[in-house]
Parts: C-alpha cells; sequence; structure tokens
C-alpha cells in the first residue's frame, strides 16, 4: 500500500517501497493531491502543487479541495465528488478551473483514481495547467472566426467537420445546414470532372492551390482562390477559400476595358506614353509598335525625341521645352514629320498634357502622338477638290452667264430692230461669237468636273 | 437737271458697254455717257473731274481686270466725291451673297443682272435715290 497521507499520519511499511512512492509522489513534477472523498479535506500534497498554487504545505493541508474553485464553479465539483462517492473504482478526468493562493483563477486538466487509505475513500488528484495553452487556442479560434476568408476542414469524406463564420457568410447556408454538406456540395466542377478523383489527387497532395468556381445557396457562382492542405491531422484536410468573385469581374471588366481602349488608339492612329520627368523615365504605349514599328522591348527613353525627322527636331524640342518651363501651360499641341521604324515619314499631331506640383514644376506629361499623313492628305485632296468646285461655280456664274448675258442682250437689240453703229450683219455675228463662247466655257466647265471626278476615284 | 448727272459706264466687254448705251438711250436716258474698261478708268475719271456740282450714275461690273467693281467701291469711299456717286452693279453673278454685298456699300443703290434692257432701265431711272435727276425728262 502506498503511504500517500504521510503528511496527516505517518504508518510503518515497507521501508523501500514507501520510499520509492513517496519519492514518485513528492517529487513528481505534475501538482499532485490526496482528498478525502467524503470530507473534501485534502490529505497529502506533493511540493509541486506547493510550488505552483503558493500555498505552504502546511496551508495546503488545512484546505479543502472547495477552496481551490472559485466560488461560482464549487456546485460543479460537488456533483463531480458525487458521482466519485457512487464508485468503488473510477478514473476521471476533465478541465476545471483552479485558485491559486494569489487569487489567480487558472485552467487545469485534472485526472484522478479512486484509492482507499486506510478504509478510507479517497482520490488521487494530477493536475496540469493548461492556462497558456487554452489562450492559444481562444487566440487561435477568434483568428479562425473572425478571417474573412473562409476556411473548411474535412474529413477523409470531404465531410465538413469545422469551418469558420466566413464559410456561412461565403456560401448563405446556416450552421446546422453545413454540418449535413459535404465539400463537394459547395464546389462547382467542370463538366466531365469526378469529385471523387478530384479528392484523391487533393489528398495525395497534387492539389494545393488554384482557383474554384463555388456555389451559393441561392445558386449563384462564387469565384474563389483557395490553398489547401491534406492531413494537417491525422483524418483532418484544410482548405481556405478566399472569394474573389468581384476582384475577377473587376479584371474582367478593366482587360476588356483596356482592349476596347487600345482598339480605339489603334482606330485612332494614336500612340500614347507616360513621362516621368522628375526621373526621366516614358512609359511607352503598344502605339508605338503598332502604328510606328519600334520594339519595345528593347527598353529606349528617347524612342520618340531620336526620331523627329531632322528638319523639324530643333523646333519641336524647343516648343516642348517651352512649353514646360511655363508653369500656366496645361497643354501642347504640335505638328511635325515622324521618322517610322521602317524609315516611312509619317507626318503626326502630338499633343502633350502637363502635370505640375504646387510650385508650377511639370512633373510628368501624358502624351499622344496621332499618325496624321492620311488624314492630312486626305484634306489637301479635300481642299483641292473644293477649289476646283469653286472654280466651277464660279464659272459657271460668271463665265458662262457673260457670252449668255452678251447674247440675251444683242437678241433684244434684233428683236427691237436697233441696231445702233454696228448693223444687223455685225449684231448676228456678235451673237454668234457669244454662242461659240458659250460653247467653249461649257466644254471647260465638263473637263475640269471630269477631273474632279477622276481624282475621287 | 439734266446737266448735273453723268453716266459711267463701266465694264470690260465692249459688247456689254455697247448694249447698255443702247438700253439706256431707248430708255429715254439722254445724259452723257463716258465708257470705262475697268475700275481704274472710272476712278481716274472721276478724280480728274472739276466740278464739285455734277452727280454721276455709276453702272458698275464686278469682275473687271486691273480694278474689279469691289475694288473701285473701296476706292470712292474716301473720296470727298464719293456724296456724289450713285453706283448700281450691273454683273453676270446670279449668287444673292454678291448683292447683299453689294448692298452693304452705301453708295449702291441698286444691283441688275446683265444684261440690262429698257425695262431694267426704267427700273434705274424711276429708283427713289436717281428719280430727281429724271423727273424733267422721260422720253416715252
Amino acid at each position: 500500500m502506498i503511504n500517500y497521507t504521510q503528511g496527516k499520519s505517518e504508518k510503518s511499511g515497507s521501508i523501500s517501497s514507501e520510499v520509492m512512492y513517496r519519492d514518485l509522489f513528492q517529487l513528481n513534477p505534475q501538482p499532485m493531491w490526496v482528498y478525502d472523498v467524503e470530507t473534501f479535506e485534502i490529505l497529502n500534497v506533493n511540493e509541486a502543487a506547493v510550488r505552483h498554487y503558493g500555498y505552504s504545505r502546511d496551508e495546503f493541508l488545512r484546505l479543502t479541495i472547495k477552496d481551490l474553485r472559485p466560488a461560482a464553479d464549487i456546485p460543479i465539483l460537488v456533483s463531480a465528488v458525487e458521482k466519485v462517492r457512487r464508485y468503488d473504482k473510477l478514473y476521471s478526468s476533465g478541465v476545471y478551473r483552479h485558485r491559486k493562493k494569489n487569487g489567480t483563477i487558472i485552467d487545469v486538466d485534472i485526472q484522478s483514481n479512486i484509492i482507499h487509505i486506510d478504509g478510507r475513500k479517497a482520490e488521487l488528484v494530477l493536475s496540469t495547467d493548461i492556462t497558456e495553452k487554452c489562450k492559444a487556442d481562444e487566440k487561435f479560434k477568434a483568428v479562425f472566426e473572425n478571417t474573412r476568408d473562409a476556411i473548411m476542414i474535412c474529413d477523409d469524406g470531404a465531410n465538413c467537420l469545422d469551418y469558420n463564420a466566413a464559410v456561412v457568410d461565403m456560401f448563405g447556408y446556416s450552421r446546422k445546414e453545413l454540418d449535413q454538406l459535404n465539400l463537394f456540395d459547395l464546389v462547382k466542377v467542370r463538366d466531365g470532372e469526378d469529385p471523387h478523383g478530384l479528392w484523391k489527387r487533393f489528398l495525395k497532395g497534387n492539389i494545393r492551390n488554384g482557383k474554384m468556381h463555388l456555389i451559393h445557396k441561392d445558386g449563384s457562382l462564387i469565384i474563389g482562390s483557395f490553398n489547401a492542405k491534406p492531413n494537417i491531422l491525422p483524418g483532418m484536410h484544410l482548405c481556405v477559400v478566399t472569394d474573389i468573385t468581384e476582384k475577377v469581374l473587376k479584371s474582367k471588366a478593366l482587360i476588356l476595358s483596356n482592349e476596347r481602349y487600345k482598339l480605339i488608339l489603334n482606330a485612332a492612329n494614336e500612340a500614347i506614353y507616360d513621362w516621368d520627368i522628375e526621373r526621366d523615365k516614358v512609359e511607352w504605349g503598344t502605339g508605338f509598335k503598332d502604328i510606328f514599328g519600334y520594339d519595345l522591348a528593347v527598353y529606349n527613353n528617347h524612342i520618340w525625341s531620336d526620331n523627329i525627322y531632322h528638319e523639324d527636331k530643333e523646333r519641336v524640342v524647343r516648343e516642348i521645352s517651352e512649353a514646360l518651363n511655363d508653369a500656366g501651360r496645361e497643354m501642347l499641341v504640335t505638328e511635325c514629320r515622324y521618322v517610322k521604324c521602317d524609315e516611312k515619314v509619317a507626318l503626326v499631331e502630338h499633343r502633350i498634357i502637363f502635370l505640375r506640383n504646387v510650385s508650377g514644376k511639370a512633373i510628368r506629361a501624358v502624351g499622344s502622338v496621332r499618325d496624321i499623313t492620311d488624314y492630312k492628305q486626305n484634306l489637301h485632296r479635300i481642299q483641292l477638290q473644293n477649289e476646283q468646285l469653286k472654280e466651277i461655280a464660279w464659272i459657271q456664274s460668271h463665265v458662262v452667264r457673260a457670252p449668255l448675258s452678251r447674247m440675251m442682250g444683242l437678241v433684244e437689240l434684233l428683236k427691237m430692230g436697233e441696231y445702233g453703229d454696228l448693223g444687223k450683219e455685225e449684231i448676228l455675228n456678235l451673237v454668234q461669237q457669244s454662242a461659240t463662247e458659250l460653247d467653249n466655257v461649257i466644254k471647260e466647265i465638263v473637263n475640269k468636273a471630269d477631273k474632279v471626278q477622276s481624282e475621287d476615284d | 437737271m439734266i446737266s448735273n448727272l453723268k453716266i459711267l459706264l463701266v465694264d470690260d466687254d465692249k459688247i456689254m458697254l455697247f448694249l447698255h448705251e443702247m438700253f439706256l438711250k431707248k430708255s429715254g436716258i439722254l445724259n452723257d455717257t463716258v465708257l470705262c474698261y475697268n475700275g481704274l478708268d472710272a476712278l481716274q475719271y472721276l478724280d480728274n473731274y472739276t466740278s464739285g456740282e455734277t452727280h454721276f450714275l455709276v453702272l458698275l461690273d464686278i469682275n473687271m481686270p486691273v480694278m474689279n467693281g469691289w475694288e473701285f467701291l473701296n476706292a470712292i469711299a474716301e473720296r470727298p466725291y464719293v456724296n456724289r456717286v450713285h453706283v448700281v452693279m450691273v454683273s453676270s453673278a446670279t449668287e444673292e451673297s454678291e448683292k447683299k454685298k453689294a448692298l452693304n456699300y452705301s453708295q449702291v443703290i441698286d444691283y441688275q443682272q446683265k444684261p440690262l434692257n429698257v425695262e431694267s432701265c426704267g427700273r434705274i431711272v424711276h429708283s427713289e435715290m436717281l428719280k430727281g435727276f429724271f423727273e424733267d425728262f422721260t422720253a416715252e
């Protein structure tokens, strides 16, 4: 028989085994004590308990185990002890709260066993302080519950074992409903894809992260980015999902918008750039490749300035420099010739918008370079045509009407029988001359109109 | 009154000058007529005319070499005799814009399209501005 009660009454026995078991009790690094199940009195206590709870050995031996509990927990204690009283042999364990001498409340994992000492029923108690572990668990739980990412822990069959509040928010199911769900009730697998095959691959560690489509309770689609790890604990598999639906949709819209913008710029024969003036670094738009043929993979800070047509360069550089240093200037529009990569010369319109700091110094500029070669050529052609059409209109109005009005006047004279100094014969000759002149003018108009038509074709 | 009005026919087309002179006569207008072949001829005639009493009716073509009708109108605007010059534009042009432009000049009293005839000459004679010059004689 082990003499656990040596603290209150020494008994004789096998000395060597007594010493060994006393030492096992007294020198055990875990707090231990023995209490009387009927009276709650502490019959013996080891050194670790004295050290940990702050009472001296004598003080400890004057306590009951009720004194180790917060007052609120005593009914739980009494109920537990009553259970012990009903058994002769009972191993029990549980997590409880204890109070140290200084009033500090600690969480303890209690393991206990019934022993009999001189006919008295007692319990040997082993106390493990798990306060720090509980705090750590609380921290983990707080992080688990408050993270915006949905965290799910599944068993080997992909059934939901545990999940955080974000899962409830993300999928719209209550916790009760989630308890009944399998991971694949929430995942939209691609057509023809086998969910079991996917799960097996996951369990083997072949699927660690990526994007997947998930299904909300209302049937709407969620685009999720996931990180997963099988066997975080035996038979427990972790999956963390971030809802990226909005981000993906916005990103798609942005890509679409950028594509559209690029198409518009290309359609407008326009290349853009962003010039960080303070660092003298330029980001070239793809238009410089698409429209002017320059390879943007090889970075060149001077794609624009190096290729201004030599006769225009001095003027353009001067204009930009003047605009740059004019604190009140927001924009510059200039035209010049620009040498393309294939050495053809394009006529371009260059617009620059300056961004200035509070003191008016230009710190950044956004520019657009538009190939207006075709536009200018067309404009010139239209201007020429307009000139020719104006000339035709003028001829019709003036040159045609000159011989015509002359003929009308001469005919009027003939009708009146008045010939003045000229005589009838001469008047008739003049009518004929005017008719011939009119005929020639009409032929000239037809030729000009034909020429305008040919140029237009 | 008759001696106070001289008529200047200004046109580079000699046949047109002949026709207009004929129609004026047939309209009963027997005033002296002066034939000028461009605006400059007419301007020089007026500049050199010494009598300060005489008024001038100018039948003015627009498109002429040396000095066209517009240039003539601008040139006389600063001349001292400008208020004694009454201009009827006589043009082949049919554009309404030409007519509007012409009537913006204070000296221009009418705009006629070529060719003049007896009827249009009659309208000129009976215009408000010129009525006083012709009321003593209208040879019908």
